[in-house]
């Protein structure tokens, strides 16, 4: 059996860029291109295919305390860019009420490329996620995991849900993201994929078939990265508090450290189908945190909190063991009082449906706890 | 082993004009579980709501032995429909969406119709998505689970000859069928997972309504899977085409497929099975674009023109086709091929016209018009 995977952690996030006047997303990243290079910023701002959305990632982080020190000179920096430009940037899975038939795409080949091939998916896709990646080493344990840990993507993607409007509608769900970017292909709850020669093949076969030209065009929940040594956690909606986000990269650390462990006795967690993996993505992407979802163990539905509660007991010893308590104890505060999804809401109807002030209540929250 | 029937039954939607505005203003499906027209509609086809309701649209029989009396039937219901409309004034239109008509949007329905015990048909007026049901009688159901499995294969070829929604909401999607992506966008749609037996689907079905999360197995709408009732696999993944000539040769191309995959299996063989994900990748193609693209060949693993793939599978499938007597409709396919699927022509109309919308809505009535 091998080490113990090194459970190092990196998180990319996507941000949006607002006018704070209008409270419109506001293009703004063809103000540091030249050519196709980004210029003039000292950090590794990662153009997005919309040119109000930027990408910013953390370095490798060794400890949770080190990342949300990393994620929190991240937010800070890209807060000081906009404001220098006379923006602001807020933290949701989708805004409030901007429009993706207004939005510029930006001007480089890639995105052209992107948006010859899957047209007017393309352009919908104004979405803002969170991707947490964990180290291991390993790629067989990779595999095994990915297998593994889908049971427990939806339960995250609850907690996360930070996405209740789109074009300025309520939606009825608290993640609408989870659904427009199932319009994509090579989406979604990942398959089961038996070896790492499984997973070899079925990237080898996509891409000897121009189907795409490498693992970085699968955009499943989960996956195996295509070059670092890591599995990349995307099923996350972009947590508007740094310490959600934080609470939740850390749940991702300690529920690999807990599978690790089993495989030393030999035991694993069930593995399910896809399809009734997906009934739990829908009930999550729906109902977050309020809703039921099921136990497919017992064949039973329970109360998502309760399930949330269940899988922190289950990790629990690994949360101690990584010393990760302090952060993780924040979802006990967001199962008590909401996901950023259900606070958009409550603002929302506490200023009788001003849309604006939900933006204005995210570009808030973006920043809490960065000073 | 049993010899499946290879029964037909073809259910249609229409969508219900305003010779005017070129509008959507209902639509009417038949379901043939219930053995009777359902009109969906707005404001003012109530009338022809109630003359179907009342029975003077007659479906007959749902189940057809060969392709020549689904003909019989398919060409009675077309004329009576079309007659009914006439008389209300209305036009009628075959196609996976409508051009420009836009009523609820997508974003605040789709909420709703994920909790309400509501039938199927309640998808396609909330995403005003217009399908072709396809139904193939295979009895015996461990038999139709491995038909299934092997179908997947298939399907995307067989979907890009019927494509025919490239416009949504008055704009040029660039994709030949946007209606498979709206569709796609609901529960446990799509290329189905493997199952092993009708037993591993049963427990599939049984898992999903002990946990409350389906009422009944109707809720399960892959682009294959077998009725919840009747003893056929019913196949969901074809837009709606507006030439009837097409509907019969894309059903008889589908009957011929399930026939093949069931002499592969009598003769101790099986069509190779893939993964999801790769059968996946030819359904985005299809959808992307639809003839005029290349499909994956995964046996010999190239990517090819899909015509020419399509072609291969004509030319497999044609000695089965001869033994069920479907071949003077099957051979259409090739018409198709070479005229292009319905949403080229109506790209072609709407370039030709200017990009006039409602020339588009025209070609698609006189195209539906056009019977026997």
């Amino acid at each position: 059996m091998s080490e113990r995977p090194s459970l190092t952690i990196g998180i990319e996030e996507e941000y949006q860029i607002i006018d704070p006047e209008t409270r419109e997303l506001r293009s703004f990243i063809t103000q540091f291109l030249e050519g196709d290079r980004i210029v003039m910023v000292e950090r590794d701002l990662k153009p997005e295919l919309h040119q109000s959305m930027v990408e910013l990632g953390t370095p490798i982080c060794y400890t949770l305390d080190q990342a949300k020190e990393e994620l929190s000179n991240q937010r800070r920096f890209i807060v000081d860019l906009a404001q220098q430009k006379g923006l602001a940037v807020a933290a949701a899975a989708t805004h409030p009420f901007s429009r993706w038939q207004e939005q510029l795409v930006t001007p480089l080949p890639r995105y052209q490329g992107v948006l010859e091939e899957m047209q007017l998916l393309a352009q919908r896709l104004l979405i803002f996620g969170m991707h947490v990646h964990i180290g291991i080493e390993d790629r067989a344990f990779a595999i095994d995991t990915m297998n593994v840990v889908r049971y427990m993507l939806p339960h995250t993607l609850a907690l996360s849900t930070s996405s209740p409007f789109w074009q300025g509608r309520k939606t009825g769900l608290k993640s609408y993201r989870s659904l427009i970017f199932e319009d994509f292909p090579r989406s979604g709850t990942p398959e089961i994929c038996r070896t790492v020669a499984d997973w070899d093949n079925l990237i080898g076969t996509l891409v000897r078939t121009g189907c795409i030209p490498d693992g970085s065009k699968i955009w499943w929940d989960c996956r195996p990265h295509h070059k670092y040594p890591t599995l990349e956690f995307r099923i996350c909606d972009i947590c508007t508090r740094v310490d959600e986000a934080i609470a939740i990269a850390g749940l991702f650390q300690a529920i690999v450290l807990w599978l690790w462990k089993l495989r030393q006795h030999n035991i694993t967690f069930r593995t399910y189908r896809k399809e009734l993996i997906d009934e739990n993505r829908w009930r999550a992407s729906r109902y977050g945190i309020d809703g039921k979802m099921i136990d497919f163990g017992k064949t039973e539905e329970l109360p998502a909190r309760a399930l949330v509660r269940e899988l922190l007991d289950l990790i629990g010893e690994e949360i101690d063991e990584l010393g990760i308590q302090h952060h993780v104890k924040v979802i006990e505060d967001v199962l008590m009082h909401g996901t950023s999804a259900d606070r958009q809401l409550r603002v929302f109807d506490a200023n009788d449906g001003d849309i604006k002030a939900v933006v204005d209540h995210l570009i808030a929250e973006t920043k809490l706890g960065l000073d | 082993m049993y010899y499946p029937s290879f029964n037909i039954g073809i259910e249609e939607e229409y969508q219900v004009i305003d010779p005017e505005t070129r509008e959507l203003l209902g639509y009417v499906t038949q379901s043939m579980a219930r053995e009777k027209m359902v009109v969906n509609e707005r404001a003012p086809t109530v009338e022809l709501g109630e003359r179907i309701s009342s029975g003077s649209v007659a479906v007959g029989t749902p189940v057809c032995v060969d392709i020549n009396e689904a003909r019989d039937k398919l060409l009675r219901v077309r004329t009576q429909m079309l007659e009914l409309a006439h008389a209300g004034g209305y036009k009628i239109a075959g196609a996976g969406t409508h051009p420009f008509t836009r009523w609820e949007g997508r974003e605040e329905t789709l909420a709703q119709y994920r909790q309400l015990a509501e039938d199927t048909q309640m998808i396609a007026r909330r995403l005003l998505a217009f399908g072709l049901r396809i139904h193939i009688g295979v009895e015996d159901r461990d038999l139709a689970i491995d038909v299934m499995n092997t179908m997947r294969y298939v399907l995307p070829h067989i979907f890009c000859l019927s494509t025919s929604s490239p416009f949504w909401h008055g704009r040029d999607t660039g994709l030949k069928s946007y209606r498979a992506v709206l569709m796609d966008s609901l529960p446990r749609t799509g290329i189905p997972g493997y199952f092993a037996s009708y037993y591993d689907y049963r427990s599939y079905v049984d898992t999903l309504m002990r946990t409350n999360s389906i009422p009944d197995a109707r809720r399960i709408m892959y682009d294959i899977v077998p009725h919840y009732r009747f003893s056929t696999l019913v196949i969901r993944i074809c837009d709606m085409m507006p030439n009837y000539r097409d509907v019969l040769a894309v059903t008889a191309l589908l009957q011929a497929a399930v026939a093949w995959m069931v002499d592969l299996r009598q003769r101790n063989m099986s069509f190779r099975l893939y993964e999801r994900t790769l059968i996946a990748e030819n359904k985005w193609r299809a959808l992307r674009y639809g003839l005029d693209g290349n499909l994956i060949d995964f046996g010999i693993e190239r990517s090819l023109p899909a015509r020419a793939l399509i072609r291969e599978l004509l030319e497999r499938v044609e000695p089965l086709s001869h033994k069920l007597h479907s071949w003077h409709e099957l051979e259409h396919c090739y018409v198709m091929l070479d005229r292009g699927a319905s949403a080229d022509q109506q790209l072609a109309v709407w370039k030709a016209t200017g990009q006039d919308d409602r020339a588009v809505v025209d070609f698609l009535i006189a195209e539906t018009e056009k019977i026997a």
